[in-house]
């Protein structure tokens, strides 16, 4: 088909894209995952629900900003390049990890948490063995929502010269070349796909059996 | 261990408001005492003290003459027992990570606590083959109680604080765990603080009953005083004017029951007109009947075997009856009783095979006695 | 300084490419309520069949927006459609089809089967049921699901701009390929100003909708 023949003949390349976009999510978005649980722990711990409810609201409003501007304000403080764009990207992730793990882990059943400490677990023991097993399906959902985000973000990140396959898109665009373009969106979709899938999958194992049946009830 | 309250205090708002008022209280080992009072008395706010969830203002509270200051607030929570209302069982735990949690912060070996596990699970009528491994979800609300009592006792703690553990069940299965709870007590003996609101259970469970009101104690001493010797109005109030009625269900029906009555072995005694016989040569008006190796198959009048034709077989002749156990108290005795118009009331163990029976007239003069120290 | 002179300058086209922007929003934001809900309601009553449609409705939202926009270029061009508004107001309904049926599927359900019952017992048919009590209380969760899409929208709308649909993107991606900061500042600010204030907005709104007795309910948990 007319529309495979740009990708068909560019392998190589696209797949160099694929990487470096891939790469671009990859760096960006871990570094979300451990800032924003850390961010979401310390805001939770007792004693420090202002901090917490501020955490809330300030991730809260940010998630309704628009990815495209985050990208243009790091390029009006950093320039260009595939630096600025992964921080564009770190901090857009950040936003719902964040989010997520400070709600889930104020969402924590008070009776668990005063029944761990009535029966002698530390602050830390309640925090690794009580609050965050239970927050797992909040946290893994900012995580996944994240990841997506990321990717898609990655690929417009591309016109502040990040590469990726944005730029395949980007060319295409300019050039009115359908075939360009295609090859450069199916990769950004198929790859959105399937880490959400695997993360799905991620989420699935890590979550254990009690809390499964639990959120079924 | 012993635990001692020492002019115990605990102040809020820089002192304008007192939860706790300088009680002063030494706990009996191994009896249950119960915390009881109105809202806000101050009874959860003193147990809490007493593994430190709150920090009291001021006074003491020692084990073993020790002060609690001068031991590790975490150690201390690790070897006292706590059951609260809502259990707070860990949701993405199995029952046995649940219960092994204490044993399992004190480093117990992994098969102590398989073993533990399975003694208390046993322990809370629980078939540790079947729940051992299940996960809170999927348990009903009375087996989510008896986890959290099968969990406070995890550690073989010698004190084992309970504030309205059974409070968040209905009616019946409450009175089910309560009766349990009573043989575990008497297996396993602890000093046990019990915080409740509701006076029955507190007359039914209590060897010993602290009253408080407004952060003070108005009246501490063993149940039976309390009940027939309320100290003022207020104690009074709180009994309910059907002390007398209440006072049975402080007593079980295993120290009043009587093992010298008429019963017929359906085995040997085939037709109504042997059984008739039997029960008017003994001067009675019914006789219990029971079956292969003593089970209660349950009762026959001489009203109704009379109407029978003598070679009836008896078995189509005898009535079925409620029954109650050693460890039911005399309150259950008395219902039953009234529901089967009976003048006694038999009593089984758990086979179901007949032990004794009690009176109606011993129940009344057990009533009569209360009433007589009212005046 | 530059920037509030820029703004000055150039009122009109900020005025006519937010309008433009909303424009877009305001024909999809309906298009899908007019989609969502009913196949929310519809699906309600089968557990198979709203799991295989809320599967596909998040498999679509996973797909990139950029990447969604690529395809509908890709494969809208044969018809001249690949351009400018249609493909823009198709991308964000089809990424507004999941808050909504989701959330029109959970306000359905989480109706308290206590009050279902009474309600039937009192003689209420189920349409009655649907219309008086399981869609008024359906309606804060809708509204929330609504307020999801429409600041997906917003987000979805400016990168709109790359495929000729004009929009608030103008600013940010012009000037990026004119190397003109003070228009991306002014772009970016006024995009972030939208998704925060479309958000704040509907909350408000979701707040004036949700009936007096459920926030009441809602305070005492």
């Amino acid at each position: 088909m007319e529309l495979f023949s740009y990708f068909l003949n560019n392998i190589p390349n696209i797949l160099e894209k694929t990487w470096q976009h891939f790469y671009l999510f990859l760096i960006s978005w871990s570094i979300a995952v451990v800032t924003g649980i850390f961010i979401g722990v310390i805001s939770t711990r007792p004693g420090k629900e202002k901090i917490g409810r501020f955490v809330l609201s300030i991730t809260g409003a940010t998630q309704a900003v628009p990815s495209t501007a985050v990208i243009a304000l790091v390029f009006i403080f950093m320039g260009i390049g595939a630096l600025p764009a992964m921080f564009a990207l770190f901090i857009y992730s950040l936003v719902p990890i964040t989010f997520n793990t400070a709600s889930g882990l104020m969402n924590v059943s008070p009776d668990m948490k005063e029944a761990a400490m009535g029966m002698g677990m530390t602050k830390t023991q309640i925090l690794f063995k009580v609050e965050l097993p239970t927050s797992i399906p909040a946290i893994a959902s900012g995580i996944r929502t994240a990841a997506v985000i990321n990717i898609g973000t990655a690929a417009v990140a591309a016109i502040i010269g990040a590469g990726g396959l944005g730029e395949i898109i980007f060319i295409g665009l300019r050039l009115m070349d359908v075939s360009r373009i295609f090859a450069g969106a199916l990769p950004v979709a198929l790859l959105a796909l399937a880490v959400d899938a695997l993360l799905a999958l991620l989420e699935k194992k890590i979550m254990s059996d009690g809390l499964l049946l639990s959120k079924e009830n | 261990m012993q635990i001692r309250l020492d002019n115990l205090t605990k102040e809020y708002d820089n002192g304008a408001f007192k939860a706790v008022d300088g009680i002063s209280l030494t706990l009996e080992q191994s009896k249950l005492t119960v915390l009881i009072g109105p809202s806000g008395c101050g009874k959860t706010t003193t147990l809490k003290m007493i593994n430190r969830l709150i920090e009291r203002t001021g006074g003491d509270i020692l084990f073993d003459e020790k002060s609690i200051d001068d031991m590790d607030r975490i150690q201390l929570r690790r070897k006292i027992g706590y059951a609260i209302q809502n259990i707070g069982l860990f949701i993405h735990m199995s029952v046995f990570d649940n219960i092994a949690v204490v044993p399992r912060l004190l480093k117990w070996p992994e098969q102590k606590i398989k073993n533990r596990v399975e003694e208390l699970l046993e322990l809370v009528n629980l078939d540790p083959g079947v729940n051992m491994y299940k996960y809170p979800a999927q348990l009903s609300g009375g087996q989510k109680q008896r986890i959290g009592v099968a969990r406070s006792l995890a550690a073989d703690p010698d004190v084992i604080l309970m504030d309205e553990p059974f409070g968040a069940i209905d009616p019946i299965n409450r009175e089910k765990l309560q009766d349990a709870f009573i043989e575990i007590q008497e297996k396993i003996k602890k000093t046990i603080i019990f915080v409740t609101h509701d006076i029955r259970e507190a007359i039914k469970l209590g060897d010993k009953i602290v009253i408080m009101d407004n952060g003070h104690i108005v009246q501490y001493d063993d149940t039976i005083n309390v009940v027939n010797q309320p100290e003022n109005e207020f104690v009074e109030s709180l009994l309910g004017s059907d002390r007398a009625l209440k006072g049975l269900e402080m007593l079980r029906v295993k120290d009043n029951y009587i093992k010298d009555f008429v019963s017929i072995n359906a085995e040997e005694v085939k037709t109504v007109g042997t059984a008739l016989e039997y029960i008017q040569k003994k001067e009675k008006s019914y006789a219990y009947v029971v079956g292969k190796k003593g089970i209660l198959l349950g009762y026959c009048t001489t009203e109704r075997l009379k109407k029978r034709d003598k070679h009836d077989d008896l078995n189509e002749n005898v009535k079925k009856t409620e029954s109650v156990q050693p460890y039911s108290n005399l309150m259950e005795a008395i219902i039953t009783m009234v529901e089967s118009g009976l003048t006694s009331c038999p009593v089984v163990n758990s086979k179901d095979q007949l032990l004794g029976i009690i009176r109606f007239k011993t129940l009344v003069d057990i009533m009569s006695s209360f009433e007589k120290s009212e005046e | 300084m530059e920037f509030f002179e820029y703004i000055f300058d150039n009122g009109e086209r900020i005025l006519f490419e937010l309008l433009r922007h909303l424009q877009i929003i305001g024909i999809a934001l309906p298009i899908a309520i007019a989609i969502g809900v009913p196949v929310g309601i519809a699906i309600s009553n089968h557990k198979k069949t709203a799991n295989v449609v809320i599967y596909i409705a998040s498999v679509l939202m996973t797909i990139p927006s950029l990447a969604l926009f690529g395809f509908m270029v890709a494969l809208l061009a044969p018809f001249n459609a690949g351009i400018g508004v249609p493909p823009a107001v198709i991308a964000v309904v089809v990424y507004s089809l999941l808050p909504l049926i989701r959330n029109t599927l959970v306000a359905i359900r989480e109706v308290d089967p206590a009050t279902v019952e009474a309600a039937t017992g009192m003689g209420m048919t189920k349409t009655q049921i649907l219309f008086k009590i399981r869609l008024p209380l359906a309606v804060p969760i809708i509204m929330a699901g609504l307020r999801n899409a429409a600041v997906m929208g917003v987000s979805v709308t400016t990168i709109a701009y790359l495929i000729g649909a004009r929009g608030l993107g103008y600013f940010i991606f012009s000037g990026l390929s004119r190397s003109r900061l003070i228009m991306v500042l002014v772009g970016a600010i006024l995009v972030g100003a939208l998704g925060i204030g479309t958000n704040y907005g509907l909350l408000k709104l979701e707040e004036l909708l949700t009936p007096r007795g459920v926030k009441l309910s809602r305070s005492k948990e």
